[in-house]
């Protein structure tokens, strides 16, 4: 499996090996508010990384001047080895892939069309859809397992389908960067733990590098190798997941009181927030 | 007289928005105000004598007999804001045409119909401005009960029926006495247009919160903007002896400060309303195939010639053309029909590009005011020239449609431009059109009557040339469409995803308008500004289940050309001798089917 996959992205851009992003001391202004202040950042293939922080720390803003959504006011984003604002708005599109935190609505349109329009940066406004964009589709469908929906209306599927309906589009569309803004947060804890299992999964065997906004710590150390946690527009964080799971690593990131609580069966270890008179949690 | 009316106009519009929680309703794009006004003109026409029962009950009948029709089909909707102003000026429009297919049937009788449409404040005695206070005291002593519970309303429907409000009957009451109030206004003085959107609209962007202050202030407020248009008018009038239609004129100045203001009110939180009835039903879902078209296009050819061979005797009756009589007859038949199917398809074809760019299911070259702009260059050009050339009329018409859609794409390339704002901005720039010709009607001057004949899209005098053209026109500008149906796919989904996906928003959109404006241009000066063929068609598709965007726009332009072919021979025969303008009834026969649509489809399932 893990050796088609590869060999289907044949066609990407040669030169481009590891699809990886660095930005050097970004800031973004808006209106005056300085919204990103200062973030280096670097992204490696075939790493999940999570994107983790308060309420307005600015994770979103940051996704989106990634996905080219917003425009850098000062600092430089390399991407591959060559300045992002040099790539053309397709070029650009087959190897960033952006899901924003509110999918829109897809009304009259089927889960194989939504996956299809995965495929535009790659055949453009009047190209012909190849055997090869077809060969993306269904492999896309095949891997998050919703071929058996490729007929269904994507607006008639529940949260957890739509959402895999949307990560399908991503995969088909081939980028090596996938940026994705709360793709959990709106699922049950079922659909949670699949999607992000599904991403990591994909991450792997595709040597794609994920950056990955998530509200659930747990979820975060669990499915991801790095993290890195913004505060203010700056990264408060960094480091690898297996170390963010620590009652003051996580203080100084929510400014919040933390517990740990360690599984009974394994090493794995649970944050949870602190709560005045609930101190019998902490042992 | 001025001062009364601002305030019945601004109050009654302040009430509408509270009620329906809905910053464009008003007493004119809810058609009460056409409602009534075409009453009026109906009573004029055919039983002048029922004016004994008195204006003002038929005034009210004719207001509320809209206004019901406008709120049944808002209704079945759940009064969704898009739904129910959609509602409103489709009914508004129809009345419009309706109008002046009586004004060109029976032009003797109206003209004074015309000039009071445009609403005179000029009055002989103190009488009428008595009578009219007493009866807006009469109305607003019942509407400060209702005072309360339609603060309540602020709050939402949900909370106020759990606080205790019957929100229905509330409901009716208030808009109840919005009717009242605007019937009353225009039985007196004639449709007085923009007050009752305006003056609430300026209330809320001075942010008064409580909605007893914002009624009153909304009174004052429309009373003095009425107010300084009437000195404003009468200055004007003493200087060059000329007479001007106060009503049209506040529609003249109105419609740009709305627009100004456009840009700083607040937009209340009903986004969510515009993405509701979004782009295809979910039932059906065959796939149509060639033999489809196959038919269509053939159904098309076989309907246009038997409807090339029927005709009217000279003595009226009906008959079917023989084979040699065919060739004598077909130069004049052939043209006309030949351009209106050609500017129907274009107008579908451009209607469903709109609604597709802008996300908005109520978008079409006629809402989004771009024939308007087509009908101000015509009018512009006729005025300043006074030449009735095809060319300079053509020239001035593309550029006054590009001119209005370049304006509206300022307003949506804007950040946050909810598509709530560019309708408006299309209303605006119609009314606008609307209240310019109506001026120019009431000057008198011999270019109003070929100005009119032009709005309501005759395609009687069309040479065979210009049809063909305009019928080739449409066959290549559909080809120019379909290189763009990828674009068309992607955009709906929103500019974020789109440009995630490699599309160039901003040069894919402006392309796409650019030739929606080039498309409308070309349709206007053939069958007028007011069909509902851009808005239909695209909406006939929709529910025809066609989801692939080639498909759509293929159908589109058959269901457009097919719609026109049909008013066309029916504008020839039905009230024949005379020639009715295809444009009107283009509208005439799409409009039921529209209104039916707004109030069928998309409902929760």
């Amino acid at each position: 499996m893990t050796e088609r996959l590869v060999n289907s992205r044949g066609h990407r851009e040669p030169g481009f090996h590891a699809a990886s992003i660095q930005l050097n001391s970004a800031t973004v202004e808006i209106g005056g508010t300085r919204l990103i202040d200062t973030v280096n950042l670097e992204l490696c293939s075939g790493m999940v990384t999570g994107l983790i922080g308060p309420n307005g720390a600015g994770k979103s803003t940051l996704l989106k001047v990634l996905a080219r959504q917003l425009p850098l006011t000062s600092g430089e984003y390399l991407l591959g080895d060559r300045q992002f604002s040099s790539y053309g708005t397709r070029e650009f599109s087959r190897l960033v892939g952006y899901l924003p935190q509110t999918t829109p609505p897809t009304p009259g349109l089927t889960v194989e069309e939504v996956v299809r329009m995965g495929r535009f940066p790659w055949h453009g406004a009047l190209g012909p859809f190849t055997a090869k964009d077809s060969t993306a589709v269904a492999e896309a469908l095949a891997i998050t397992e919703m071929t058996g929906f490729a007929k269904r209306f994507a607006d008639t599927l529940s949260g957890g389908e739509r959402q895999r309906c949307w990560i399908a589009m991503l995969l088909a569309q081939e980028a090596g960067i996938l940026l994705l803004d709360e793709p959990v947060s709106a699922l049950d804890l079922r659909y949670q733990a699949g999607t992000m299992d599904l991403i990591q999964k994909i991450s792997r065997t595709r040597d794609i590098s994920v950056l990955v906004i998530l509200h659930d710590i747990n979820l975060a150390a669990r499915f991801c190798d790095d993290i890195v946690a913004l505060k203010n527009g700056e990264v408060a964080w960094k480091g690898l997941a297996t170390n963010l799971v620590n009652a003051a690593t996580l203080e100084t990131i929510y400014d919040t009181r933390m517990t740990i609580v360690s599984s009974a069966g394994s090493k794995e270890q649970f944050a949870f927030v602190k709560i005045d008179g609930q101190d019998h949690l902490n042992n | 007289m001025c001062v009364l009316c601002g305030i019945g106009l601004g109050i009654s519009g302040a009430i509408l928005q509270q009620v329906l929680r809905n910053p464009l309703a008003a007493p004119d794009t809810l058609a009460v105000s056409a409602g009534a006004r075409l009453a009026l003109g109906l009573v004029t026409v055919f039983a002048p004598g029922l004016f004994g029962i008195g204006r003002d009950l038929i005034a009210i009948a004719g207001a509320l007999a809209s206004t019901v029709i406008v709120l049944t089909i808002a209704r079945a909707r759940q009064y969704s804001p898009i739904s129910t102003i959609l509602a409103g000026l489709v009914v508004s429009l129809y009345c419009g045409a309706l109008a002046t297919i009586l004004v060109l049937a029976k032009d003797r009788y109206l003209v004074g119909l015309f000039i009071w449409g445009s609403g005179s404040l000029s009055q002989q005695s103190w009488q009428p401005a008595l009578d009219l206070g007493l009866r807006l005291i009469l109305t607003l002593l019942p509407l400060a009960l209702l005072m309360r519970p339609l603060s309540v309303l602020d709050a939402g429907p949900e909370l106020a029926r759990i606080v205790g409000v019957r929100v229905e009957r509330v409901r009716l009451y208030a808009i109840g006495l919005a009717v009242l109030l605007a019937a009353f206004v225009t039985s007196a003085v004639g449709v007085i247009g923009f007050i009752g959107l305006a003056a609430p609209a300026l209330v809320s962007v001075g942010r008064i919160q409580r909605f007893p202050s914002r009624c009153i202030w909304s009174g004052i407020m429309g009373a003095l903007i009425l107010l300084v248009t009437d000195i404003c008018v009468q200055l004007a009038a003493g200087k060059t002896g000329a007479f001007f239609p106060t009503g049209a004129v506040t529609a003249v100045i109105g419609s740009p400060l709305l627009l100004l203001l456009l840009s700083r009110m607040r937009t209340r939180p009903h986004q969510q309303d515009l993405n509701e009835p979004a782009f295809g039903p979910q039932a059906l879902s065959q796939r149509w195939t060639l033999p489809v078209y196959l038919a269509l296009g053939g159904g098309l050819a076989g309907l246009t010639i038997v409807l090339l061979l029927i005709g009217r005797a000279p003595d009226g009756s009906w008959y079917l053309l023989g084979p040699n009589a065919f060739a004598d007859v077909l130069p004049w038949r052939l043209p006309r029909m030949l351009g209106a199917a050609g500017a129907g398809g274009l107008l579908a074809i451009a209607g469903y590009i709109l609604q597709r760019v802008t996300r908005n299911p109520m978008a079409s070259p006629e809402i989004m005011g771009v024939s308007a702009g087509a009908v101000l260059g015509a009018a512009a050009t006729l005025f300043l020239f006074g030449g009735s050339y095809m060319f300079s009329l053509t020239a001035s018409t593309v550029t006054g449609s590009f001119v209005a859609l370049l304006f509206v794409l300022a307003i949506s390339a804007r950040r946050s431009a909810a598509p709530e704002r560019i309708l408006l901005a299309g209303v605006a720039l119609s009314a606008l059109a609307d209240a310019l010709v109506g001026l120019l009607m009431a000057s008198g001057s011999p270019s109003a009557v070929l100005l009119l004949a032009w709005m309501s899209g005759s395609s009687a005098g069309i040479g065979l040339p210009a049809a063909a053209m305009t019928a080739a026109a449409a066959v290549i500008l559909l080809c120019v469409a379909f290189l763009g149906s990828r674009w068309l796919k992607i955009l709906p989904l929103g500019g974020s995803t789109a440009l995630s996906l490699g599309v160039p928003v901003v040069s894919s959109r402006l392309l796409l308008f650019v030739l929606a404006a080039v498309m409308t241009a070309i349709a206007t000066p053939i069958i007028g500004p007011i069909t509902f063929v851009g808005l239909m068609a695209p909406h006939a598709v929709r529910l025809s289940g066609i989801r692939s965007v080639p498909a759509g726009l293929a159908l589109s332009a058959l269901v457009g050309a097919l719609l026109m072919t049909l008013a066309d021979a029916l504008a020839r025969t039905i009230a024949f001798p005379m020639q009715l303008p295809t444009g009107i009834l283009a509208s005439l026969l799409a409009g039921p089917i529209l209104l039916y649509l707004i109030a069928h489809e998309g409902r929760p399932r």
